[in-house]
């Protein structure tokens, strides 16, 4: 439970990619998801995991990728592609091919996360016009995942002191044991969202509809750069992965 | 009796909660932990039911190895009063919320009614018998879930920041609760950071800082070193600081409460 | 005019059948530095919420007199523009914190009122200065200690810069460390600006350099009003269960025997120099 919560919070780095416009970095990461999409050579999967790789690399999320949950995951399901994959066609190529394209839409798709922290999400949001409410909602729902996460783990640690013993009885008694930890669960998120209500009103959340904002989003130079670039790449990349 | 012996304790993400602690209290004592948010108290405390295992290291509770036993094995005997009531009050009305932890360890019925009866009579809740806990207000939430603690009569109490959000009464009430565990010979643990509640109160304090134990002993020698007290911010209590001022530095016996404070005074004038 | 006034004030919560606050009259000047204490459920929350417009504007139920901020009337103004008269600090930071970095969360109210960007940033900048955090700026909420959580929620609100400033327990939670930090912070904000001071707290040792005055709510009604170390020594307000600290009892138990003091001591360093002057007479 610690684990999971843990792998909720965001950590902020600054590599070169971090510094990009994050409109800009969610295209790259499009991009790479794109070609792993439309890839279906050996060599071909190959190259965009060595993308996705580099993109990594570059935003020095490596580390982060290699989280022990995660991997675990990974390892599974491809071992388990592969295998099925194997025994149903004979083929060794077909088999490694699907199962290095299931690590690498995985690994594309984690690479939002590791690239992308939740504000930047929340501020491309914001720059496409969505409704504030519904950017605000988004937001606040992922800061307060690790916070309620913790409350969760409070919650068992105290119900546990009190003789709660969870994997202990019938199928029916399990169900039974959820409701002390449910119970306070609901409520101190009740809690917690009307102090949070009350904290956005006293400071004037509302207050005019044409709210302003501390940062805005413009491109630079090197943005307009990246962004050459790698729609560069990638358009070679489809021509020589479609029609070559 | 609670035995830490070369405790060490990381997180599984591998920040480390505690250093190298060595600590023995006797059954029958009354402790207090203090330190820093952030100092490992609650980490601390939370190896004393087995919710916590060492990393390394070994803790003992009444002999037994806490890796050895479940959560509700060894929480028969430890029970601990955790800050926030919210995290706990769940049952439909407040009796079988006192009820909860009596059914869970397998108590006889008479004594979950005997139990039950008690705890509401001490902690003025009778008239709340049968409404839901969620309609209390935060000062009862808190006296009922140290009620629903000190219903099955753990032989070590551990109290987490008890104080807050108390009133002077309440406050009363907590040090006649102390004074019946430790009348009856059992062990009190207090995590708090509220020195002018504890003074006069607790003998014996332990103080945690960024994850080691730095000080172990007799409350007021433990105060009177000005480095240590100074390092961790804390304030003497004021019956403290006037013994120092009146009579300079101890070993003497300062003023437990205001009424030694006074005869002192008065005696000193005539 | 007057910072906050309750005139007869009553509020009764709807569905509930006893007021919770009853013939509350207050006046509180520009600049003063007040101390509300009272029990739960003396009516404390009540009263705090009548002041941004929560009441009764989110929380609807029986009014009875009038409640006057800054010389607007709460009931007819809005608790957004309320806003920018009364700063509240709430008893936990966590969930006053809404943003993934500092400098962004303390932006969260500039930005509500539409300010333009270069206001923002000044105001961003400035409420970070003063409460010398401008270091955590670029910080998540979950790499914070507590202390330092506080310390961003407040700059959150000082960035609205209210006039009036609300403080509901904010020792409560802190070590004592971070607890002194707190008090020197409100005791540097108080010299630089004429801010008036409304705060709760049980832990009045700490903040008895700060106060000028006390007002102790009991069961919805105001039970004691005056200078601080008056009213904590008077006996009218032993039922609202207010924590007497140990220099005041002792005090009054001199006193029974037939000493007699000037003013009412409330830290240890005051009562010594009384007694001294004592033995001179």
């Amino acid at each position: 439970m610690y684990r999971l919560a843990q792998t909720f919070v965001f950590r902020r780095n600054r590599s070169p990619i971090q510094r990009l416009d994050p409109r800009v970095r969610l295209l790259i990461s499009g991009q790479l998801l794109i070609l792993v999409g439309i890839s279906s050579q050996i060599h071909e999967v190959f190259l965009t995991l060595t993308g996705v790789l580099a993109l990594a690399i570059l935003a020095k999320g490596l580390r982060r990728l290699a989280n022990p949950f995660f991997m675990a995951w990974l390892i599974v399901g491809s071992t388990l592609i592969f295998s099925l994959q194997f025994l149903l066609n004979e083929s060794l190529v077909s088999a490694v091919i699907l199962s290095t394209r299931f690590i690498a839409i995985l690994l594309s798709l984690s690479i939002f996360y590791v690239i992308l922290s939740p504000d930047e999400v929340e501020q491309v949001m914001k720059s496409a016009r969505l409704p504030r409410d519904l950017v605000f909602a988004f937001s606040a729902a992922l800061r307060f995942v690790p916070v309620l996460m913790l409350d969760g783990l409070r919650i068992m640690d105290a119900q546990r002191s009190r003789g709660l013993e969870l994997d202990k009885g019938w199928p029916s008694t399990r169900i039974k044991n959820f409701i002390p930890l449910l119970v306070p669960f609901i409520v101190t998120t009740l809690v917690r969202s009307s102090e949070l209500a009350e904290a956005m009103e006293a400071r004037a959340y509302g207050a005019t509809p044409n709210r302003s904002s501390l940062e805005i989003l413009r491109l630079q130079r090197i943005d307009v750069l990246a962004l050459c670039l790698s729609f560069a790449i990638f358009s070679l990349a489809v021509e020589f992965f479609l029609f070559v | 009796m609670i035995e830490f012996s070369d405790v060490d304790f990381d997180y599984p993400q591998g920040q480390p909660a505690l250093r190298d602690i060595n600590l023995s209290i006797k059954t029958g004592e009354l402790v207090a932990i203090l330190g820093g948010n952030g100092a490992g108290k609650s980490t601390l405390v939370r190896h004393i039911n087995g919710l916590l295992k060492p990393t390394r290291g070994t803790v003992t509770v009444f002999g037994n190895n806490t890796r050895k036993a479940s959560v509700a094995e060894i929480s028969r005997r430890v029970g601990i009063v955790f800050q926030s009531p919210d995290h706990q009050l769940f049952a439909e009305t407040v009796e079988k919320e006192i009820d909860f932890a009596l059914r869970n360890f397998g108590t006889s019925l008479q004594f979950r009614h005997e139990r039950i009866r008690d705890v509401l009579d001490f902690f003025d809740l009778q008239k709340y018998r049968s409404s839901s806990p969620l309609k209390l207000s935060s000062g009862e939430k808190k006296r009922l879930s140290i009620a629903s603690i000190m219903a099955w009569k753990p032989d070590i109490l551990i109290l987490d920041e008890p104080t807050v959000g108390q009133d002077a009464f309440q406050q009363d009430k907590l040090k006649e609760l102390v004074g019946l565990w430790t009348d009856e010979g059992k062990t009190v643990v207090i995590v708090s950071h509220d020195l002018e509640f504890l003074w006069g109160l607790v003998p014996r304090l332990i103080i945690l800082s960024d994850g080691s134990l730095v000080a172990d002993g007799k409350t007021e020698e433990i105060l009177m070193k000005e480095e240590l007290i100074q390092g961790e911010s804390l304030h003497k209590p004021q019956l403290l600081d006037l013994a120092v001022m009146l009579r300079g530095t101890p070993p003497y016996h300062s003023f437990q409460n205001a009424s030694d404070a006074a005869k002192w005074i008065l005696k000193s004038r005539e | 005019m007057p910072a906050i006034v309750f005139d007869r004030y009553g509020f009764t919560y709807a569905g509930a059948t006893k007021p919770s606050l009853e013939e509350i009259s207050l006046t509180i000047e520009e600049g003063e530095t007040v101390l509300l204490a009272g029990s739960s459920g003396s009516g404390k929350s009540t009263l705090l919420r009548s002041l941004n417009g929560l009441i009764p504007h989110m929380y609807h139920g029986k009014t009875l007199g009038r409640v006057n901020v800054n010389g607007f009337d709460v009931s007819t103004t809005s608790p957004t523009e309320l806003a920018t008269k009364i700063g509240f600090l709430f008893q936990n930071p966590e969930n006053q914190i809404f943003m993934f970095s500092v400098r962004r969360d303390v932006a969260f109210g500039p930005e509500n009122l539409g300010l333009p960007q270069e206001q923002i940033r000044n105001r961003v900048e400035e409420a970070l200065t003063l409460m010398n955090i401008t270091d955590l700026a670029d910080r998540a909420p979950h790499e914070l200690s507590e202390g330092q959580k506080q310390r961003v929620a407040l700059a959150g609100v000082l960035a609205m810069k209210p006039k009036i400033l609300v403080l509901d327990e904010p020792l409560s939670l802190l070590d004592p460390k971070t607890a002194v930090m707190l008090v020197e912070f409100l005791t540097e904000i108080k010299r630089r600006m004429p801010l008036t001071l409304l705060i709760v707290e049980h832990r009045l040792e700490l903040l008895a350099n700060l106060l000028d005055r006390m007002v102790v709510l009991h069961q919805g009604r105001i039970l004691g009003d005056g200078p601080l170390r008056d009213v904590i020594a008077s006996d009218e307000i032993r039922p609202a269960g207010v924590r007497i600290p140990a220099i005041v009892r002792l005090r009054a138990m001199l006193e029974k025997n037939g000493l007699r003091f000037d003013s009412s001591p409330i830290s240890t360093g005051e009562l010594v120099v009384q007694l001294g002057d004592l033995d001179v007479d």
